[in-house]
């Protein structure tokens, strides 16, 4: 048994190789979510021009990030067990097998403030969870390379 | 446990503090960055010569619940696609292998008078056909009849022996 989950931060699912290529990943990997940051477009829309071709229902849209941004979370029907939202993360619990499993889609705040709170909120770990997301922070000089001032 | 290298390194240092928060929130929830494949860094700044900036803006982390309960947590980054950021694909996955045993007659079962019976009775009964297919049918249903008599009326003998 396999479960996957599939971020991106797209940035405009408007060009059509975006549309393109989310169509066949989704088609090759049998992706159980998907989280796409900042579409820039609206739900029906992107519904119009991707969604139809593929079996994924929308489960949540957090509201706004940064102004436009926003994260969407879509999800294959009827698996879908509890779903948790914030202004920065979706949590979406699952329960396959009588087994219980999450996925947290994290779309980080740039602003050092608002990042705290999202340390602050996103801890709650009590069964298997795996995170995924753009934290928007790395973790140590090893996580960058280039950018000679 | 985790813990952040800080060096001097020519360039763009990032942000000790937020990363520092980062890595607290990182160790007091218990959460591990997994193994990936490809490429290390999933943000580029898509500018030319020395003005590249490449940096791992995206994880994929997992609890120590879900690595006790998961075989394998894998995450995979995409090549750079139209977006700055590539696409992340985390998989969670368990081994479903199920060894399926061969079947075999044990002796003991002939002193229980009910598994002769049994054996009696599912000889009796009638198939119609050539002889070898009347043959292979009746050892066929005679072994589906007996596993389930023996799981569900004989029981597991070394659970009766542990009892006694």
């Amino acid at each position: 048994m396999k479960v996957s989950s599939f971020f991106w931060n797209v940035r405009g699912l408007g060009n059509y190789k975006i549309v393109e290529m989310l169509i066949s990943l989704l088609k090759l990997h049998k992706l159980v979510l998907i989280f796409l940051v900042k579409p820039m477009m609206s739900y029906t829309d992107a519904f119009n021009v991707l969604f139809k071709f593929v079996n994924m229902h929308l489960v949540a849209m957090s509201p706004t990030v940064n102004k436009a941004a926003k994260l969407w979370c879509l999800s294959v029907p009827n698996l879908v067990q509890n779903v948790l939202v914030n202004d920065q993360f979706i949590s979406v619990t699952y329960l396959l097998h009588d087994k219980c499993f999450s996925f947290a889609g994290v779309y980080g705040s740039n602003t050092y403030l608002a990042k705290l709170f999202l340390w602050r909120d996103l801890s709650f770990f009590t069964w298997p969870w795996c995170i995924l997301g753009d934290f928007n922070v790395v973790l140590s000089v090893d996580d960058c390379k280039g950018g000679d001032s | 446990m985790l813990c952040s290298r800080w060096m001097t390194v020519k360039g763009v240092t990032p942000n000790q503090v937020s990363c520092n928060e980062f890595l607290d929130w990182i160790n007091t929830n218990d959460l591990s960055c997994m193994h990936f494949t490809r490429s290390c860094y999933n943000w580029c700044n898509v500018r030319k010569g020395l003005h590249r900036i490449h940096r791992r803006l995206n994880r994929a982390l997992y609890n120590g619940v879900c690595l006790d309960e998961w075989d394998s947590c894998t995450y995979h980054v995409f090549v750079k696609n139209c977006s700055d950021h590539y696409p992340i694909i985390s998989s969670l996955a368990r081994n479903s292998l199920r060894k399926v045993s061969n079947f075999c007659f044990f002796s003991l079962w002939l002193q229980d008078t009910s598994c002769l019976k049994l054996i009696h009775d599912s000889w009796d009964n009638k198939v119609v056909g050539c002889p070898t297919f009347i043959l292979q049918h009746k050892l066929k249903r005679f072994k589906i009849e007996l596993r389930d008599w023996n799981k569900n009326s004989f029981g597991n003998v070394h659970n009766a022996v542990l009892l006694k």
